[in-house]
């Protein structure tokens, strides 16, 4: 028994590949081309994964944004950018262009009207079986589409820009009598319970907020209405 | 990390290995995923690779595999290269990690085919010399499908490639001594198989 016996069969095996093969160029184009899927699949996270975060981020801190925001409208009474309260729906709709405040007197029955239908948060036949015919008010059953945006615009501005809340609850009473069931109308009653607070009419602002505690409307506002009925409710008269 | 080298480092006794950065610019491209200097250092090195994972596996199409891997990897570990070794036994070490997938592939083939075409196990050597060579190598390689990994590759390395044991050494990541032992335990047991095949 020698080493020759292994020898020999290693120098076979040596001679038979000295790694010069045809397939050569084929596996060079194939490695260049695994190559290059493999740094996409590597950039792929590099650029996804910051994006999410950013996402993720901007998302967490709108939702800490609003829940101060609502804090420090009641606390403060200063007016703030409205873009932080406006849903994301009307923030896009609303134009730019700056619109007048209607110089209409708002009618006492109308207005009183509006004030049930706005507080109670019941939907438009109720309020229109409570309000009264009034031969000095102008007809608001039936506005137009852009009366009823007018109206929302003029009472938001009042809200946020005008630094009036009193005014802004007549207003927000007059939108909610044009459109007690229009798409705005969670977030305008949400606004007037806002403005109600600031003007120190807290126990009508804890009324107005309850259905909005409760859930009435879905998880909309809940969470800002429960942490403001916790702030209004020992000042309300019992 | 072992306590012994652990206690001198803290006593100072020992230096702590210097990671020297990479300088030179081809390695810092390949390093940072420049195709050229990939497809530059495959052109390089692509024969070396070829013949050590051909004479480990006995597998032309697996080594092709094989060959590729190991420089699809090759970026990557390249950020450990500090020139210790040559870049081209650097290069086949990439390919030694990248072989136990490969070889237990290629091993398994072999077995197939050995069952479908019924050959007998290690068929006596016929007198004509060139079909006796290539019955001898075929059988080494069933032969090396019996041994463990690392015995393969430091029969590979040190007895088909004719490495010194040193250079082994530096390709696997283990001491020579080690090297030098499998070698002999491969030997040996490659030694009685080829024996039992009627070989001389």
């Amino acid at each position: 028994m020698s080493d020759d016996l292994l020898e020999r069969a290693a120098s076979v095996v040596r001679d038979r590949y000295d790694g010069q093969s045809k397939r050569a160029a084929a596996t060079e184009d194939r490695l260049i081309s695994a190559f290059a899927q493999t740094r996409r699949r590597k950039r792929l996270p590099m650029i996804a994964i910051p994006l999410v975060a950013a996402l993720l981020g901007s998302v967490a801190w709108g939702r800490v944004a609003e829940k101060l925001h609502a804090l420090i409208q009641i606390w403060s009474g200063t007016p703030t950018p409205s873009t932080g309260t406006m849903p994301k729906h009307v923030a896009a709709s609303a134009p730019s262009i700056p619109i007048a405040v209607p110089s209409a007197p708002i009618p006492e029955a109308s207005a009183s009207s509006a004030t049930v239908a706005a507080t109670s948060g019941r939907p438009a036949q109720r309020s229109a079986t409570i309000r009264k015919p009034n031969s000095t008010s102008r007809p608001v059953a039936s506005p137009t589409p852009s009366e009823v945006d007018t109206l929302y615009r003029t009472a938001h501005r009042a809200q946020f820009s005008g630094g009036d809340p009193s005014q802004a609850v007549l207003l927000w009473d007059r939108y909610l009598a044009a459109a007690p069931n229009g798409s705005l109308s969670p977030e305008a009653r949400y606004n007037r319970a806002i403005a109600l607070a600031r003007t120190g009419r807290k126990a009508e602002a804890a009324t107005a907020l309850e259905p909005f505690a409760r859930g009435d409307y879905g998880g909309y506002r809940k969470t800002e209405a429960e942490l403001l009925l916790g702030v209004l409710r020992p000042a309300a008269p019992p | 990390m072992n306590p012994w080298y652990l206690s001198r480092l803290v006593t100072g006794e020992l230096a702590p290995p210097q990671i020297e950065p990479v300088r030179d610019s081809f390695l810092v491209a390949l390093a940072a995923g420049d195709a050229q200097a990939l497809t530059r250092v495959y052109r390089d090195h692509q024969r070396d690779v070829r013949a050590f994972a051909c004479r480990l596996l006995g597998d032309e199409s697996a080594a092709e595999d094989m060959v590729q891997e190991a420089f699809l990897a090759l970026p990557s570990a390249v950020q450990r290269f500090r020139g210790e070794t040559s870049l081209r036994s650097f290069v086949i070490g990439v390919a030694v990690n990248q072989a136990r997938h490969f070889v237990r592939a290629a091993a398994r083939r072999r077995r197939n085919v050995q069952q479908l075409t019924r050959e007998p196990t290690y068929p006596v050597a016929l007198p004509d010399e060139r079909l006796g060579r290539q019955q001898l190598g075929d059988a080494l390689f069933r032969a090396l499908d019996e041994l463990s990994l690392e015995q393969r590759i430091a029969f590979v390395l040190c007895v088909v490639e004719e490495r010194p044991s040193h250079e082994a050494a530096e390709i696997i990541g283990a001491p020579a001594p080690t090297v030098r032992a499998r070698v002999q335990s491969a030997k040996k047991r490659l030694r009685e198989r080829l024996e039992q095949g009627g070989f001389r």
